[in-house]
């Protein structure tokens, strides 16, 4: 065992646990106007837990000794009510391989985006050209007084592009951005379809149209589905926030069509599934959350603290940013299940609505209310998809609008995202189907 | 050690500059469990300069292995007469770091507010004392170093009846001052949470509205921090002009020296003197910058380097002043916005928004309203304000009074 959990237990800690975080982040800018690395070195620290007496306390550092953990036990103050689940020892290593390794030198990676930025500056309307590509290279450690030892490595990369034009006095402002723990960015996704995609929504955003503000009959793109499982139903259903929201009281009842089912999983066979986590910030296996299985509220993602609360098996759901947070409970690869439609048969049923493509984030509140951009999206008329769309937003109540889920498609495809929670972001995979549903949509004026 | 890292790099032929924090965190969470930390931090980014091309690399140890890694970087930098090492500058210290216990500190908070278990669905109550040592150091002779204390304090609670839940108030404060009041934040807490239990649907169109200080610390204070940076304006990315007509009654400015907002700092993230930067006064008087993007721009010079010792210096204010002449009047019926929803949905550069307004009512009966999306962009939103409120509130880093605003969509 480690000597600081050691330390722990004869100073009377009822469990101890020690994260070690070393990382190692780089990240490249090319713009029309700069050239530069903005962020460049390594990131290592630990976080010591005990429970003592019945409380958490934490001790995170960047050097230290023993006196750390009179640092955690002199924090561990409370009610004296925590009660966790306790796993069996194991020692294991998680090494994630990558498909595409970096081979290539820093100012190579740089030249590929500054051929990137030209290639998008060859329009005359555009203005602004951001090419971000970043990697992180994570090496994480876990001990626990129960004797769990687990490593995990991997490693995080990622390209964003930002582009603004201008045309007559309208301004256009478009984004992507990629990642994946499969290697460099620029050969495990296809360069060409960046451009392709930036540039017609560029061109979407200069013609586009500003919707009237009302409730339609929407087809909603897999990248879309994903943020509305995450942001809309997902954090619903994080155990702190379900116990004080509106699912708690809906376990095991219906609030779905039976066609609708929604899942957390710690992996997925997708690129961009980046929320991989084979093991928690608590050393316990991910497994699979069915959050909604066939229209019925299910179970709800844990930490070992809401595992023991609910009474419900751990699910590997506790994560923290870094060495200086304390775990909280979080998403990873969030995903509605696809089903039996084709994308053209849901386009040719709606009469007035909207195709929407691409959010620009969102948020949720646990009354179930539900906001979140859309930076692409279509006006369909009688079953005909017309003209580009402006910025879009939509919003509504989550039970409302899981209720008026009308169809949902085979196809299927998930997204990145980084997920905000407690001041605190973790990479998340969201994913989905494209669905038939009614939405609030509104304009943007 | 900080100095030999400076020593090595000029050695090597280097201008250099070595950012460096230290800092002592303690914090308290209740949710269903309580949960506390002592944090223990330091952290060390170095940027190294030589013909127009500028490296950077940071640890979270203090090591000379610091100056290859930002030279390696320094490799790939594109060479531009911007990238230049800050000289000195005059600094003006700020009494910054009021003596108190952290812990004793935060513990007396976490009481004061458990109060609101008596009458509200508490989901969170949060409360973090820090200390931190903030300094750099350079080539050109620049040394500056200061201690920085704060609390803040984060209450999130609601009302729950089975399904029946009301959003989420969150309310929050952050100040210097230890002996600092929360009463106010309970109270406001419980008249919110009481407002928002049944909410009704809007009837009827909506021409003027108000935003809480607490409103235009989430809508304006994002948009307008976005918008006044002269990185955007001169990369064509806000929505802002040089002299473009805002409001005959509207003053905005920047100001680091308010010594009760933990905002508030002695010097930038690139050690000049802070002062105060007005960047509104009927018209667009003024953009911030830091060294780069001021010598890139051809335009002065604000103080505004905003970093950590994990990045390069961006630009960012530090506290938004919003003033404006004529004061609001009591009487009328106005949809009052207190807490919006998406605003990270914005498109920041052309400024415009489409967000949702979870905490709302109307000011005669404060009754609660639901469903209400806000639209509109940055420059109609500043150019529609037509009153302040009497009183002046500093939220987060952005002090204001209440905002009548005309012009925004409400649906």
């Amino acid at each position: 065992m480690h000597e600081l959990l050691t330390e722990a237990e004869r100073e009377g800690a009822s469990f101890a646990d020690l994260r070690y975080y070393k990382v190692k982040e780089v990240s490249l800018v090319v713009s029309e106007s700069r050239k530069y690395v903005p962020v460049n070195g390594v990131e290592e620290g630990y976080s010591l837990r005990v429970l003592y007496n019945g409380n958490w306390g934490y001790s995170s550092f960047v050097s230290g000794g023993k006196e750390m953990v009179k640092s955690a036990i002199d924090s561990a103050i409370g009610d004296s009510r925590v009660n966790i689940v306790f796993l069996p020892s194991k020692k294991d290593e998680v090494k994630v391989k990558e498909r595409e390794p970096l081979t290539k030198s820093i100012e190579e990676v740089a030249k590929d985006l500054s051929m990137l930025k030209d290639e998008l500056m060859r329009d005359q309307r555009v203005k602004s050209v951001n090419v971000r590509y970043y990697n992180d290279v994570f090496h994480k450690e876990y001990f626990s007084s129960e004797g769990r030892e687990i490593l995990q490595e991997y490693s995080l990369s990622g390209i964003y592009v930002t582009v603004i034009a201008r045309e007559a006095d309208r301004v256009a402002s478009a984004f992507i951005g990629k990642s994946t723990v499969l290697g460099y960015p620029l050969e495990v996704f296809d360069v060409n379809e960046i451009i392709s995609t930036i540039r017609r929504r560029i061109e979407n955003q200069l013609k586009g149209v500003i919707p009237k503000a009302g409730t339609y009959e929407t087809v909603l793109a897999p990248d879309v589905v994903g943020v509305f499982s995450h942001e809309a139903l997902g954090h619903l259903a994080e155990a702190d926030l379900a116990t004080n929201g509106i699912l708690e009281s809906l376990k095991g009842k219906r609030i779905a069509p039976e066609f609708v089912s929604v899942s957390d999983s710690p992996s997925l066979p997708y690129d961009m599934a980046i929320g991989i986590t084979p093991y928690d910030d608590e050393g316990v296996e991910g497994r699979e959350v069915k959050i909604i299985e066939k229209g019925v509220v299910k179970e709800f993602m844990t930490d070992r603290y809401y595992s023991a609360y609910l009474g419900q098996k751990p699910t590997g759901n506790a994560r923290a940013e870094s060495f200086r947070m304390p775990v909280l409970i979080r998403m990873r690869n969030t995903f509605m299940y696809p089903g039996d439609w084709k994308l053209d048969e849901m386009i040719k049923e709606v009469k007035e609505g909207y195709l929407l493509f691409s959010p620009l984030g969102g948020q949720t509140s646990p009354d179930g209310s539900f906001q979140f951009g859309i930076q692409e999206g279509y006006r369909i008329e009688k079953g005909e998809v017309k003209e580009p769309l402006r910025n879009v937003g939509i919003s509504g109540y989550t039970l409302e609008t899981l209720n008026n889920i009308s169809a949902v498609s085979k196809e299927f495809d998930v997204w990145p995202g980084f997920c905000g929670k407690g001041g605190q972001s973790v990479p998340v995979g969201t994913g989905g189907p494209y669905i038939k549903v009614k939405v609030k949509v509104g304009g943007v004026a | 050690m900080l100095d030999k890292v400076i020593s090595k790099a000029k050695n090597l032929g280097f201008s250099a500059e070595l950012f460096y924090v230290k800092r002592r965190e303690f914090s308290v969470r209740i949710e269903r469990q309580y949960s506390s930390k002592d944090l223990f931090e330091e952290g060390y980014g170095l940027r190294v300069f030589k013909e127009g091309k500028m490296g950077f690399a940071f640890s979270t140890r203090p090591s000379e292995s610091l100056v290859e890694d930002a030279i390696s970087a320094w490799k790939v930098s594109e060479e531009d007469e911007a990238n230049q090492i800050p000289l000195p500058s005059k600094v003006n210290y700020l009494p910054l770091a009021k003596e108190f216990d952290l812990r004793e500190v935060t513990l007396k908070y976490v009481e004061t507010l458990r109060e609101l278990y008596d009458s509200v669905n508490v989901i969170t109550i949060h409360s973090e004392a820090y200390e931190s040592t903030v300094g750099l150091i350079n080539t050109e002779g620049l040394h500056v170093e200061e201690r920085r204390k704060g609390i803040s304090v984060v209450v999130m609670a609601n009302s729950k009846e089975g399904t029946n839940v009301s959003p989420e108030i969150v309310e929050y404060k952050s100040f210097r001052d230890p002996s600092t009041d929360v009463g106010d934040l309970i109270e406001e807490v419980k008249a919110k949470v009481d407002a928002t239990k049944n909410r009704e649907k809007i009837k009827g169109k909506v021409d003027a509205l108000i935003l809480t200080p607490k409103a235009v610390a989430e809508l304006v204070f994002p948009l307008l921090s976005h918008a006044v940076s002269r990185e955007n304006q001169f990369r064509g990315k806000s929505p802002l002009r040089q002299g473009m007509q805002v409001n005959e009654g509207l003053k905005v400015f920047d100001d680091p020296t308010l010594q009760d907002s933990v905002y508030s700092r002695s010097f930038d993230g690139e050690g000049q003197g802070s002062r105060i930067n007005v960047v509104i006064d009927k018209e667009v008087k003024g953009f911030l910058s830091n060294w780069f993007w001021a010598l890139k721009s051809k335009s002065e010079h604000t103080a505004s380097a905003s970093r950590s010792y994990l990045t390069t210096p961006g630009i960012s204010p530090s506290n938004l002043v919003i003033e404006h002449k004529d004061l609001l009047e009591s009487g009328e019926n106005y949809l009052v916005v207190d807490q919006v929803q998406g605003v990270h949905t914005s498109n920041f550069d052309t400024g415009e928004f489409s967000v949702t307004a979870p905490v709302a009512w109307f000011s005669k009966d404060m009754k609660g309203v639901r469903d209400v999306i806000i639209t509109g962009n940055l420059v109609d939103l500043l150019r529609g304000i037509e009153a302040e409120g009497k009183e002046r509130k500093l939220v987060d880093n952005v002090l204001s009074g209440e905002l009548l605003i005309r012009g925004l969509h409400v649906s």
